[in-house]
């Protein structure tokens, strides 16, 4: 054969041979937009200051040089002691600026938890768009939403004594659901048309109940809660929520990543995939295990952030293609981007008064396929 | 080629007949620069024998349902091309699900070189046998190379990185194919045909010595169905792969295959070499047609007259 010879030359593949320009594109505007948006709001609040302080304060090198200041913030008093005296690091406590403490104190975690539940929802639906082959699905089609919000009405309005236990109570509701889905959907086998459509049938049922719940809701306080949780918010949130998100996200997206070439696969045909050796249920079933996973540890932190699942990965999509390897990653960077905006209007659009997060995301996905569905005809089509 | 006769008269076991000895010995990797290389990896060469496929005594249906495809005895002879005839309906995809394993027969065996197929591994049975379904779709942004790239995924461990082993497996079927120069060109851009080639591409990067081609030929032009019959009769000559192939065409199923079996109703009518099997009876009981057999030089020739109804 002809072209034998040319590829006789060994091929240089480095292990991040894979990453191209529109990527590194994608990963740079992301940060860029995470860094703006995370400036304004830690500028704002009771205490406001400049743009320029607040950078000064982002920046303060003496929480940079001191170590012992992150690892307490990220890990908890404890931990983040008992860490730093096991690297050696002093575990001293340093005297900070008022402007200082107040940003990273109390405006981060906002910051950093709102780019966690980015990133969390935006894999998981990246994954779930694969595994239901239908680039319109979002975290929330195998009814992961619906449970969450039930379990969350439950608790607020019936189970009032496991309050303490929310976010974990709305994780796990998510899973429970589920797994619901997954038993309606198995007949020696599931395929993504019966998975969606156990999913409309779980998510229409505990939306029912949790609407019939709210008429039990004797407080307009509970209401209020509810619906922070059923929409999604960030208002509030603190290092513990940082704490909570981080290790699971530490899991969960280093899972999906690695689970890239089989949701590639999976993208060709089940019968395809089937034929090339892969054990399609059991795939399919793990990563939708990773994904529920990434969704729940954004609903234990901030409720049921809508749309950011739905519209990340599609606009990824468009910018890097649907290779999974550069989708995931893109993800990864671009969930972030969306959320932290998204919050910065929440924050500042009714001010004083803030928005759920939640709200704003939704806001700007109606709009994003109205676009869609004009520049694309055959978008919608059967 | 000539002495494929599969039939086993009455009912005694006959050995299939032994793989067709591919031309050259197989020289070993290194010596590829000047041989060309293109040869499958684990090539039946190497052991002699290629894998047949039989059937013996099985029922297959979907669900409860009544049994979609009732067959005593099949043979896919090692090393040639059997193609699989007959009209909608027939069966014939039925069959290509059971002998991959996909669809587990409700009694009797499918055996892949002696061995029950639901007995393989799943990743095991990829390395062997190949598949080109109908079923398959690839996201428009996929590159040529990305596509027939997958074709490794039953060769690789979950966390390996492409070995050069596997690129060149990749390389060998771009160019058996013919597609180097849309190697990078992404899917969507491509025309039916060479979608088609650059599929055939990927199930052959898999190199199995065994392949199964659903209707691989149906909805293309002229050219790309030969280009595609084409590359898959070479892969059989230089390296005994067995092939089983799903066709529509009755005219090119005889001209291209060594075997034929004709399915009507989910039952073999008939099965054996092109000349005999194709004969103006069968086309009227199977096919519903009436037409005039006659000898070209390469095989049955055949001259539709009308349908009829029975």
């Amino acid at each position: 054969m002809a072209g034998e010879t040319r590829e006789s030359v060994p091929r240089v593949e480095g292990p991040l041979s894979w990453v191209d320009a529109s990527l590194v594109t994608v990963v740079v505007a992301s940060t860029a937009v995470v860094v703006a948006s995370g400036l304004v709001q830690v500028s704002f609040g009771a205490f406001t200051m400049s743009i320029g302080a607040a950078w000064a304060a982002v920046f303060d090198p003496l929480v940079w040089t001191n170590p012992q200041v992150l690892l307490r913030l990220f890990l908890g008093e404890g931990i983040g002691n008992a860490v730093a005296s096991a690297l050696g690091v002093s575990t001293a406590a340093v005297d900070l600026p008022k402007e200082t403490l107040i940003v990273w104190q109390i405006r981060m975690p906002r910051v950093i938890v709102g780019a966690l539940v980015g990133a969390n929802l935006a894999v998981s639906g990246a994954v779930f768009q694969a595994v239901t082959r239908n680039e319109l699905a979002s975290p929330f089609i195998l009814g992961v939403s619906a449970g969450a919000g039930l379990a969350i009405l439950l608790t607020l309005i019936v189970f009032t004594g496991l309050a303490a236990l929310l976010p974990l109570v709305a994780a796990g509701g998510g899973a429970v659901a589920f797994l619901i889905v997954y038993a309606i959907a198995w007949k020696g086998g599931t395929n993504p048309v019966r998975l969606v459509l156990a999913g409309v049938i779980v998510s229409a049922v505990f939306g029912s109940i949790q609407t019939a719940l709210f008429f039990f809701a004797d407080d307009l306080g509970v209401v209020q809660s509810a619906i922070a949780w059923t929409t999604g918010s960030l208002t509030g949130v603190d290092w513990e929520q940082v704490r909570t998100a981080l290790p699971w996200t530490f899991v969960a997206l280093p899972l999906a990543l690695v689970g890239s070439r089989q949701l590639n696969v999976l993208l060709l045909g089940e019968r395809t995939a089937k034929s090339l050796g892969m054990s399609v249920e059991r795939v399919r079933f793990a990563l939708s295990a990773v994904a529920v996973l990434a969704a729940g540890t954004a609903i234990a932190v901030a409720g049921v952030v809508g749309f950011v699942g739905l519209i990340v990965p599609h606009m990824a999509r468009q910018l890097v293609g649907s290779d999974y390897k550069r989708l995931v990653v893109a993800c990864v960077f671009a969930g972030p981007a969306l959320v932290t905006l998204a919050d910065v209007g929440a924050r500042l659009a009714l001010s004083p008064a803030q928005l759920p997060v939640g709200i704003v995301t939704g806001l700007i996905g109606g709009p994003y396929f109205l676009y869609l569905m004009r520049k694309r005809d055959g978008l919608g089509d059967l | 080629m000539s002495d494929g006769d599969p039939r086993g008269d009455g009912g005694e076991t006959v050995e299939p007949p032994a793989a067709t000895e591919t031309a050259e010995p197989t020289t070993e990797r290194g010596s590829e620069a000047e041989s060309g290389g293109d040869r499958t990896a684990g090539t039946p060469a190497e052991t002699s024998d290629s894998p047949h496929l039989s059937v013996r005594d099985v029922a297959l249906s979907y669900g409860d349902g009544e049994p979609v495809v009732e067959a005593e005895r099949l043979e896919v002879p090692a090393g040639e091309i059997t193609a699989l005839i007959g009209p909608n309906g027939s069966g014939k995809s039925t069959l290509l699900k059971a002998i991959d394993a996909e669809l587990s027969p409700d009694r009797g065996a499918v055996t892949f070189d002696g061995r029950d197929v639901e007995e393989f591994g799943t990743t095991e049975l990829a390395r062997r046998l190949g598949l080109l379904s109908q079923e398959h779709d690839s996201p428009g942004s996929t590159t040529v190379r990305e596509l027939v790239t997958h074709g490794r995924y039953p060769h690789r461990g979950f966390f390996e990185r492409l070995t050069e082993t596997d690129h060149r497996a990749v390389d060998r079927a771009i160019e058996r194919v013919g597609v180097e120069h849309l190697a990078d060109r992404p899917m969507g851009d491509l025309s039916g045909g060479q979608g088609q080639l650059a599929w055939l591409a990927m199930v052959l990067a898999q190199e199995t010595d065994a392949l199964l081609l659903d209707e691989p030929t149906t909805f293309l032009d002229l050219h790309h169905q030969l280009r595609v019959l084409d590359a898959v009769r070479e892969l059989n000559e230089e390296h005994g792969v067995t092939v089983c192939v799903v066709l529509h065409d009755i005219g090119q199923a005889a001209r291209f295959a060594d075997n034929l079996i004709a399915l009507r109703d989910g039952e073999p009518y008939e099965w054996g070499p092109p000349d005999e099997v194709i004969t103006e009876r069968l086309l009227r009981d199977v096919f519903g047609v009436e037409a005039e057999v006659g000898f070209g030089p390469d095989g049955p020739r055949i001259t539709p007259r009308r349908a009829v109804d029975d």
